[in-house]
């Protein structure tokens, strides 16, 4: 069996698709894997333990030819067409596509094209008339509900495992082999803390002022060495943290390391202090104790530390962080003691965060996800303008039902077609209004955008079948509200 | 055909990646009507592209098709 694995995103996410492919070689150890990443990304690729060959997606070398004042396209055509006809001769019986964008898609769907044998396919694609595919269960579930703007709350290493078809259990965090740094000063038996200094932008990273002020604070509490990690193009942060703070073990290796060197620093670091990055992400197959400082663009369900005894401190934008709530969590986590400090704990289990000194109540939107996507019941109070929105939502669903069935009995659809639109877009208008119906709706979009290319009546029927799942949720709210309802007036007469 | 130093011309990276993009977007306009290998390899070249204009390759969670 030959499996090709397509993970053209970032250094992070190849560091996230770990746990799935070590799963899948526990399940498959004679499958032969291969995965295809960026070349620049590569280097995150080969400290990956069950990879059996990594193919690099050249895209400067590719673009180059165009790069001139006449641009040579025929040349970049038939660089990357090389590219594409060497992964299609590998003859792989399964393909899947581990990124979600519109480039995976097409290099999935080529591979599909021009198999020679039977090739099973997950993760996005293309239908044969272009538009985008979705063949499974899972990646509709990505396009639907994941993402740093919605409510989704497992993890980015459990969804890759389920497109792999794997159960991830503890052992699957891992890396290669990493020998401790071999650094120029000795260190205490207590081991140091790590910190990344920037993020890859500048609303998910910790202002440069904030980390000088914690360094300076922690100072009182602690002597253990501290490690500032970062790219080369961070250093001028360095410089400015090292020049305003009076931290007495500071050590810069920021832009000084590369990856792997980085990933035995984290591994053996007593604490890793990060905002959401790669090295978080490698954190967690090192199974390193990490805080993560989120803020901006940041669903730290989705993306944060896996290592038990971490921690999750939440903040909206970067100005937001409060450097005494870190000076003492990060004196806390270093100590073995629990944090006296709102935030999230990494647990075991899916989801894989539980508040700390928060509401541990779930908000709606996640409940109502987990009610369409697994069954579970719906909170026993509904928010007031959920409850109208799945009202209007319903009567526009029903109306659109029963244009359907005029077409399916006969009725021209032309006519009926300016209607169809109209309902859409009352739909849309219902999703701009209400935030807590949104899942219903992205749902509903998702399974629509599933049909593929068909006869008239194939589309047809299947669009009413769309209609009539939804008309199922709906009755489905509606009716556990009434039921709720009731309950509540029996329970105070 | 002369060969530009990029850094040295009055059109940086993004210029010249949006000028081809424009052209292979032209081109592939040949090859919409008819599913064949050079379709696929416009509309990758067009992603790629596109991506290298927005410089960033995008992350998981923030690449969707959507």
């Amino acid at each position: 069996m030959k499996l090709c694995l397509l993970q053209l995103a970032r250094l992070g996410d190849i560091f996230q698709t770990a746990p799935a492919i070590n799963a899948y070689k526990r399940n498959n150890p004679d499958h032969h894997i291969t995965l295809i990443v960026r070349n620049k990304f590569a280097e995150a690729a080969h400290l990956l333990t069950n990879v059996d060959e990594i193919i690099e997606l050249p895209s400067a070398y590719i673009l180059k030819p165009l790069i001139q004042d006449q641009s040579d396209t025929t040349t970049t055509i038939e660089r990357l067409e090389n590219w594409l006809v060497d992964i299609s001769n590998q003859q792989f019986d399964k393909v899947i596509n581990l990124s979600f964008s519109p480039l995976t898609s097409w290099i999935t769907s080529f591979l599909e094209q021009n198999a020679n044998q039977p090739l099973s396919i997950c993760g996005y694609s293309r239908t044969t008339d272009g538009y985008l595919s979705i063949p499974d269960d899972m990646s509709a579930y990505v396009y639907a509900q994941v993402g740093w703007d919605r409510s989704n709350r497992f993890h980015l290493n459990e969804i890759f495992g389920t497109l792999m078809g794997v159960d991830l259990e503890d052992q699957d965090w891992s890396l290669v082999d990493l020998k401790p740094f071999n650094f120029s000063f000795d260190f205490s038996a207590n081991g140091y803390l790590a910190i990344q200094i920037r993020a890859s932008t500048d609303e998910k990273s910790i202002p440069v002022n904030k980390i000088s002020v914690l360094l300076n604070q922690l100072k009182p509490f602690t002597q253990i060495p501290i490690v500032l990690m970062g790219a080369s193009s961070d250093q001028e942060y360095a410089e400015q943290i090292i020049n305003s703070s009076s931290y007495p073990k500071l050590f810069n290796l920021v832009g000084k390391t590369n990856l792997v060197e980085s990933a035995a620093i984290i591994k053996y670091a007593a604490l890793l202090l990060a905002p959401d990055s790669s090295l978080q992400n490698l954190a967690s197959l090192t199974q390193t104790k990490t805080l993560l400082v989120a803020c901006g663009p940041v669903n730290f369900w989705e993306t944060g530390p896996r290592a038990l005894g971490s921690m999750i401190l939440n903040y909206g934008l970067p100005e937001d962080i409060n450097v005494d709530e870190l000076t003492s969590t990060v004196v806390a986590l270093l100590n073995h003691t629990i944090p006296l400090t709102p935030g999230y704990l990494t647990v075991k289990g899916n989801p894989c965060y539980q508040a700390h000194l928060l509401n541990q109540e779930a908000p709606f939107a996640w409940s109502l996800i987990r009610s369409i996507y697994q069954g579970a019941e719906l909170p026993a109070i509904i928010p007031v303008q959920f409850q109208l929105a799945v009202e209007k939502l319903n009567d526009v669903n029903q109306f659109t039902i029963e244009l359907l069935e005029q077409i399916q009995n006969g009725s021209n659809l032309n006519e009926k077609a300016p209607f169809l639109e109209r309902a859409n877009e009352i739909i849309m208008a219902i999703y701009d209004l209400c935030e807590e119906v949104k899942p219903i709706i992205d749902w509903f979009n998702t399974e629509k955008l599933r049909i593929g290319p068909g006869s008239d009546q194939d589309v047809l029927n299947q669009t009413l079948k769309c209609h009539q799942l939804l008309n199922e949720l709906c009755h489905y709210v509606l009716d556990h509200n009434k039921k709720m309802t009731t309950a509540n007036i029996g329970a105070g007469l | 055909m002369k060969t530009a130093n990029h850094k040295d011309s009055p059109l940086n990276l993004e210029g010249y990646l949006k000028i081809a993009l424009g052209q292979i977007q032209k081109q592939s306009q040949n090859y919409s009507s008819t599913q064949n290998a050079r379709t696929y390899s416009y509309q990758i070249l067009i992603e790629l592209i596109k991506e290298q204009i927005a410089n960033e390759t995008m992350s998981t969670t923030t690449s969707q098709a959507r």
